[in-house]
């Protein structure tokens, strides 16, 4: 096998409301990515880069206290030294450094082997899809967000590509892919549908014979469903690209 | 230094050693490092720099792209083995290096959810004790 699952890389869309206002969707961002593994409880943070010359660098993080508030810190990272957030988050939703680093940054639950992601040299971040999205009590809400499936292998197409859910624990997501490949639509807000995509769970080709060249990405939107009333949900969604390779 | 206003947007923030700031604030007279903090939360969202916004000591999105370009480095092209079999490219700067251990953690993480769906006990302890061995041993690679 020449292409490795390593090479598949899921990135986030230029624009990731956290708000009801404003664009989503967009170009591919290949500084952030949207997958990371949630703290299995609640933790302090610490990041900490592999390079000593990472001094410069900030990074803020967001996320969730025990008791349900948001809270946000801004930390300067100090090299191969950790440092270490003030608040204790039950759960991340974003981090976002304020430079790339040469060093790949590490962002961890202060005990046990918990990383929670590497941040690869180069990027800037990741962030949850779907965050402080509100169901109502009497209507349907729909959420609409962007990511994109990028074959960063240097020479070869994946071909007979196809993108599927590996996972929906919560059955509240459908997915459905933009008509071509690269492209960069974009919706009004997170909750007006975008233009001509189709939602469903089932397995959808890559548009145009099934070839994700080379350094080439196919736009994934995702629809959160909250029915009316809908209980908070904290879940996961794992989606996946499958294809073959010379 | 110009006074430097904003509003807290997710939740109370904490600016390092600078303070902790829940409301609406003005600083009459901010540091250089929380004028830096702030360009930088105010970038990633968290506060709305309203007054005193210096977004210098922001990277651009152009510059963090050429960055990620240098950190990617080169392709090195797969090779074939004595036997037939491919022996995959790569990206030889570090980069590769972080998305690798990145693939390798969640590959360990998602055989750790397989086995709690599972329900099995002695295969979640094994996957357990997997993720444990591999966050480690991406630590160790990452330290180089």
């Amino acid at each position: 096998m020449s292409i490795v699952s390593s090479d598949l890389v899921i990135y986030n869309s230029a624009n990731m409301p956290v708000v009801d206002s404003g664009t989503s969707g967009g170009a591919i961002d290949t500084a952030r990515r949207p997958d990371f593994t949630q703290m299995a409880s609640s933790d302090t943070v610490r990041v900490v880069s592999s390079n000593g010359g990472d001094t410069t660098q900030t990074v803020t993080i967001t996320g969730r206290l025990a008791d349900g508030t948001l809270a946000s810190e801004t930390l300067s990272l100090n090299g191969t030294s950790p440092v270490t957030s003030s608040n204790t988050y039950e759960r991340l939703l974003q981090a976002e450094l304020s430079a790339t680093c040469t060093g790949n940054v590490t962002v961890a639950r202060s005990t046990g082997p918990t990383t929670i992601r590497v941040i690869p040299a180069g990027e800037r971040g990741f962030q949850a899809v779907f965050q402080q999205d509100s169901s109502d009590p009497s209507l349907q809400e729909d959420f609409y967000m962007k990511v994109f499936w990028k074959n960063t292998n240097g020479s070869l197409a994946l071909t007979s590509a196809v993108v599927k859910e590996n996972s929906d624990p919560s059955g509240l997501i459908t997915f459905g892919l933009a008509a071509t490949v690269g492209d960069s639509g974009s919706t009004t807000n997170r909750k007006t549908a975008p233009a001509g995509i189709s939602f469903a769970g089932t397995p959808v080709s890559v548009p145009g014979g099934g070839n994700l060249a080379s350094g080439a990405a196919i736009g994934q939107w995702l629809d959160l469903t909250l029915p009316a009333g809908q209980a908070a949900v904290k879940s996961t969604y794992t989606p996946e690209l499958d294809g073959n390779t010379t | 230094m110009a006074p430097l206003s904003f509003i807290p947007l997710r939740g109370p923030w904490t600016a390092g050693d600078e303070g902790v700031f829940a409301e609406e604030t003005t600083v009459e007279k901010p540091s250089k490092n929380l004028v830096r903090f702030a360009a930088h939360a105010h970038h990633a969202g968290v506060i709305d720099v309203t007054d005193g916004l210096d977004l210098s000591h922001v990277q651009s999105q152009e510059d963090a792209e050429k960055a990620q370009e240098a950190a990617r480095g080169s392709w090195v092209e797969r090779t074939w083995a004595d036997d037939g079999t491919a022996v995959p490219g790569y990206w030889d700067g570090p980069w590769g290096v972080g998305n690798l251990a990145q693939h390798d953690l969640e590959t360990a993480q998602r055989r750790l959810q397989a086995a709690r769906a599972d329900g099995d006990p002695d295969a979640v302890e094994a996957a357990e004790e997997n993720l444990v061995a591999v966050d480690a041993d991406i630590q160790a690679r990452l330290a180089g």
